[in-house]
């Protein structure tokens, strides 16, 4: 159970939220993306409350990525797994093509393009998972242990468009155990300790 | 904790079996609605909660009706009730056809539900009982499971969709059948990959030393077994002659 008065996100803030393994990282994670609902209070995104959202509809406003990147890819290749939910949305082909494209060489899959999402490593699924949230401009992302996996040299790249995109606005909650990386992309700290969050 | 210990697993394997049977060999809607009558009193004497059972297999009764209407509009015959221009959409004969087609797959659905009464290890020592082999009756048992793993990689997919910003509800008909077709394919491969990492732990962990193991659990039948047995027995005879005969 979680116990948290209040806690906030603003744009163009990187936090990063530590804690113990079960002391509910991962479920105020998914509270603030619509994955779970709360049973008690309110989830506000820009003071609107989200009661009653479908979930599409908090995923145009915050991004969530998985631990485990692999739960959420579906398509046949790298390449549609970006351009499909544009063309579901209504975006004409040739510019879902043109923005996947961009998108790809932005995150270095470009030459992946055709491949299935089963066969990248981890470290693949896990920037092209990044990637296709990114393309719907979220404003707010949560990143669940998104160093897991990643060499230094990808942990470092990673820390580089996490800086960016707070740059371009967005806000950001990276969970997780990596607090060298966290001290290097967040500008403020919390710490989870049995469902209350602390300042760490 | 059950309220009342149900008959033998081998007794459910006897009477599912024969309900089946006969749901795919019977034609007649009179046929089909008496067996239908004996799965509900199947239903009723293992005391499977028949709500409880429809809110699970809530999605296969709405296949099972949907493709019963499918087979009514597309089977006309007989007096024409209702008509859409040249498109007959429903007939007397067209709706016998439906009735048979929903009242096969109830029958079905229900002689399936029987096997809801029992615990996977109960299953499967019926089946070693029947002299299945193990690692067939195992298999038997995973299949099972691997049902409710592709709803479960399946709802992952939508949901993976939809924190893309894709409301399926909002979405017209047509591409929301786009979707479902476009996930059917990694939902499948992501429940065999499972499938394979299941089985892969369960070698890991010996799992072709089990059946040599000694057990305290068997399974011994009451007279009550041998009767549904033999009812079962008699019933599939019965029914069989009245098929062939009329």
């Amino acid at each position: 159970m979680l116990d948290v008065p209040s806690f906030s996100l603003r744009a163009g803030v990187c936090a990063a939220l530590s804690g113990a393994n079960g002391s509910g990282k991962t479920t105020l994670g998914k509270l603030m993306a619509g994955l779970l609902r709360p049973d008690r209070g309110r989830v506000l995104i820009d003071g609107e409350d989200t009661a009653g959202w479908p979930l599409g509809r908090f995923g145009r406003r915050v991004g969530y990525l998985f631990q485990a990147p692999e739960r959420q890819l579906f398509a046949p290749t790298v390449a549609e797994e970006l351009t499909f939910p544009l063309t579901l949305t209504g975006m004409p082909p040739q510019q879902a093509i043109e923005a996947a494209s961009a998108m790809l060489d932005r995150f270095g899959l470009a030459t992946l393009a055709e491949a299935s999402p089963f066969t990248l490593s981890r470290g693949e699924k896990q920037r092209l998972a990044l990637a296709a949230l990114l393309m719907q401009d979220p404003q707010y992302l949560v990143l669940d242990e998104p160093t897991t996996g990643l060499d230094n040299r990808r942990k470092g790249i990673l820390g580089d468009t996490v800086r960016r995109l707070v740059k371009q606005g967005a806000g950001i909650l990276v969970i997780g155990h990596d607090t060298r990386f966290a001290r290097d992309v967040a500008s403020i700290s919390f710490r989870m300790i049995e469902g209350r969050v602390l300042p760490a | 904790m059950r309220d009342a210990k149900p008959p033998d697993p081998r007794a459910a394997f006897a009477w599912a079996g024969y309900l089946s049977l006969f749901a795919v060999l019977a034609q007649d809607i009179w046929h089909i609605a008496a067996i239908l009558a004996m799965a509900l009193a199947a239903v009723v004497y293992w005391r499977v909660s028949l709500p409880k059972n429809l809110r699970r297999m809530k999605r296969l009764w709405q296949t099972a009706l949907v493709i019963a209407l499918l087979r009514s509009v597309f089977s006309p015959a007989g007096a024409i009730w209702l008509r859409a221009g040249p498109v007959i959409l429903l007939s007397s004969g067209g709706l016998t056809q439906g009735l048979v087609v929903f009242g096969r797959l109830a029958i079905l659905l229900l002689g399936g539900s029987l096997f809801s009464a029992y615990r996977a290890r109960e299953l499967i020592q019926g089946m070693i009982q029947l002299k299945l082999p193990y690692e067939i009756a195992y298999m038997v048992s995973v299949g099972l499971r691997f049902v409710p793993l592709l709803g479960e990689e399946m709802r992952d997919r939508l949901t993976a969709l939809a924190l893309r910003g894709v409301v399926i509800k909002e979405l017209k008909l047509r591409r929301r059948l786009r979707v479902y077709l476009y996930l059917t394919a990694p939902a499948v491969a992501g429940s065999l990959l499972s499938a394979r990492a299941l089985a892969l732990s369960m070698e890991m962990r010996g799992f072709r030393a089990y059946p040599r193991r000694t057990s305290y659990f068997t399974l011994t039948m009451d007279a009550r077994d041998h009767a549904l047995l033999a009812v079962s027995g008699t019933l599939a005879l019965l029914t069989g002659a009245v098929i062939i005969v009329l």
